[in-house]
């Protein structure tokens, strides 16, 4: 495999409010790869936005512990911090909501080229005003011609007319594309997309995957596809992790996963994926508890149907299994090819209903 | 740029015509004051016959839309109608009182939003820490203490007891030669500097008075305002593309923040004009405040719609100045006309 383009160990983060400690991320490994696309899948609420969020260190209100690493260099540990450095021209963020998350009282062509003429960190307002005094017309251009280029390059089809409007002059799909165009100015070589199309119609949102997956491929950029829709991830990822309240609870190769989905709330959420054929998916009850003096459990024991007291005690570390999955579940065994079995102390409940099934199918 | 000058032109007959609505509405009320303005004006003692001569004069005696139409005419000839306590045109005392007070608010306000954005904006920007309380305590004692104790308090602290500044009046010694009424201009147009410094130097503690409760309002919005759009998803996206901080804050920011404030200077401007009766009074200067303070006590008919009119007036050139600028810094307002 090829190298890792960014690590995360042990993300861990929490706030304070008014009831207490709120401990949302439990302890996140993640690991992307050079020119891999990643799916991170879970319900609303579940910490994924929040994930990538930190690892541009865009949320001041969150108290963060781990370490993070990007090309091998550590950019987030106890005694360092240079994540604020990756943005834009590392690691880039495609934003969820079209409709707000553009400047509503700037030109698109301003706040694109202020990205190309100013991004990075290392301009100050000297450099603004120069630049703004002297009228820089052969940067200006050139940042202008730029843009133009990305536009071209999420098909929009008048990028003159495009950059002169501002946000609330163009429809959602518009603003969409342009949100990808302007992740991609500085050529990131991380790419985050959270919900890319979700907000808008499903025939703009496929057209948006679409383009979105395009870019990707022609690129070679890494990318990571946040999304809440496992069917979404089977059309744009190799890999597919899923997190459930602020834990990893499965991660697998996009082909593997939906013929052998391990954890019960991978299970809940492919069975609540609306098929043609089996009508309105079934959906799952509950939701995910508060994240105020959750204990080191199973944060999905409420609600599983097999969850046991082993489940709310003690913490499912991750089990790797073959095909290259991985779960953190008390149903599974660690896979130790072969060799002896029983040489791990967590509690193990014992092989999960479905699968004895299945085997006396076979 | 073509639909912002059609934006800006839109607003011209709306200007004229809540004018023409505002004339009508003060002319009328001031009509229904049950009390007699020929009768105060000549006194109980004049005879029925000098009485009768002066309504007259006054038009009391036409029916009440006659009365306006008469008014109106005079207007286009330049003429407010005669104020029954000076004996001059209306208009004539009111170009004659204004600047005084216009300078007031002029220095009181340019100072207030030059001070209270960049203390907005530092206190939004330090939420919660030093700054922030500072700035909090400031703007409450401008909001909490009303304008006549603050101008007492400066007279007595940094006049009487410090002897900083001047105590009243507009200058020391005789006025600069007459040209706009703005002793500031005026000795500026004069060539002497010396008489524009002691002109600045007597406005000061007057204008501060006036302009501390609009200093600290526009400190608490923007302050407020910034708050709010930090936590806007667009200033998310902008640091995420490795947009410097100080141009989040200073420019994507600000100019979000600055558009609704816009819209409470725009009325500060009218109340900071009829507020500068008291301050007019305690410092002594001779402007429109106390000349319609005056007015009313006397009962002056053409003086108070004189002056109720300049107040709207006022009014509504800067709520269209502030529209005008609205529609700049926002584009979606302009795109909506």
């Amino acid at each position: 495999m090829s190298n890792p383009i960014l690590e995360i160990n042990d993300l861990k983060a929490s706030f304070k409010t008014y009831e207490g400690t709120a401990n949302v991320l439990d302890g996140i490994d993640l690991t992307i790869h050079e020119g891999e696309a990643m799916a991170l899948v879970g319900e609303t609420g579940c910490g994924k936005s929040l994930t990538t969020e930190l690892i541009l260190d865009l949320v001041p209100a969150a108290r963060t512990s781990g370490e993070m690493k990007f090309k091998d260099e550590v950019v987030y540990s106890p005694s360092v911090d240079e994540r604020s450095t990756l943005r834009g021209e590392n690691i880039s963020i495609i934003m969820q909501d079209p409709m707000s998350s553009l400047n509503p009282v700037f030109t698109i062509g301003e706040q694109m080229t202020d990205i190309l003429l100013f991004g990075g960190g290392e301009k100050s307002p000297i450099d603004y005003l120069k630049h703004k005094l002297t009228r820089n017309g052969a940067e200006r251009k050139k940042a202008r011609e730029r843009a133009r280029e990305v536009l071209n390059e999420v098909q929009i089809s008048s990028p003159e007319r495009v950059l002169s409007s501002y946000p609330s002059e163009l429809s959602g799909g518009m603003r969409q594309r342009i949100l990808i165009g302007m992740a991609l100015l500085a050529d990131p070589d991380l790419l985050i997309a959270d919900e890319p199309g979700t907000a808008l119609d499903v025939t703009t949102e496929k057209k948006i995957l679409e383009i979105l997956k395009d870019i990707v491929d022609n690129r070679d950029t890494s990318v990571i596809y946040i999304t809440h829709d496992l069917g979404v991830a089977h059309e744009v990822s190799d890999r597919v992790t899923v997190m459930y309240a602020g834990q990893v609870v499965e991660r697998s190769p996009t082909d593997v996963i939906f013929d052998t989905p391990m954890h019960p709330y991978t299970r809940t959420l492919l069975e609540s994926v609306p098929s043609l054929s089996t009508g309105i998916g079934e959906g799952s009850e509950g939701s995910i508890p508060s994240y105020v003096d959750v204990e080191a459990e199973c944060r999905f024991a409420d609600r599983c149907e097999f969850s046991e007291a082993a489940c709310r005690g003690v913490h499912p570390g991750e089990r790797t299994l073959d095909q290259g999955q991985s779960v953190a579940c008390h149903l599974y065994k660690q896979d130790t090819g072969g060799r002896s079995a029983d040489d791990t102390d967590e509690p193990y409940i014992g092989p999960p209903p479905w699968r004895t099934e299945q085997k006396r199918a076979d | 740029m073509a639909s912002y000058k059609k934006f800006v032109l839109l607003r011209i007959p709306q200007v004229v015509l809540t004018l023409v609505g505002l004339s009508i509405l003060i002319f009328t009320l001031v009509r229904f004051i049950p009390s007699d303005p020929a009768r105060t004006a000549i006194g109980p003692g004049a005879s029925e016959e000098v009485y009768q001569e002066y309504r007259e004069e006054l038009r009391l005696d036409e029916p009440l839309h006659m009365q306006y139409i008469g008014f109106v005419q005079d207007i286009f000839n330049g003429s407010l109608g005669e104020s029954t306590r000076t004996g001059n045109d209306v208009a004539v005392d009111i170009i004659e009182k204004l600047p005084a007070t216009l300078e007031l608010i002029a220095l009181g306000f340019t100072v207030a939003v030059l001070l209270g954005i960049p203390f907005g904006i530092v206190a939004g920007l330090n939420k919660d820490r030093l700054p922030d309380h500072f700035s909090r305590f400031v703007a409450l004692s401008g909001i909490a203490f009303p304008r006549f104790w603050l101008a007492i308090t400066f007279q007595v602290v940094l006049v009487s007891w410090l002897g900083l500044f001047p105590l009243t009046g507009r200058i020391s010694g005789a006025a600069p030669a007459h040209v706009t009424g703005f002793y500031t201009i005026d000795s500026l147009i004069a060539g002497n500097f010396d008489k524009f410094t002691d002109a600045v130097w007597h406005l000061i503690l007057p204008a501060t008075a006036l302009g501390f409760s609009t200093f600290s309002q526009v400190t608490r919005l923007v302050r407020s305002e910034m708050i709010e759009i930090s936590r806007a998803d667009y200033i998310m996206t902008g640091r995420s593309q490795g947009i410097p901080e100080w141009m989040i804050a200073y420019k994507y920011m600000l100019k979000n923040a600055f558009s609704s404030t816009l819209t409470v200077l725009g009325f500060r401007i009218g109340g900071m004009l009829s507020g500068a009766t008291f301050v007019e009074l305690i410092f002594n200067i001779d402007g429109i405040g106390r000349y319609t303070l005056a007015s009313i006590v006397r009962l002056d008919y053409n003086a108070i719609v004189g002056v109720v009119l300049v107040l709207g007036v006022t009014y509504l050139i800067s709520s269209a100045i502030v529209d005008m600028l609205y529609g700049y810094l926002d584009p979606r307002i302009r795109l909506e006309a």
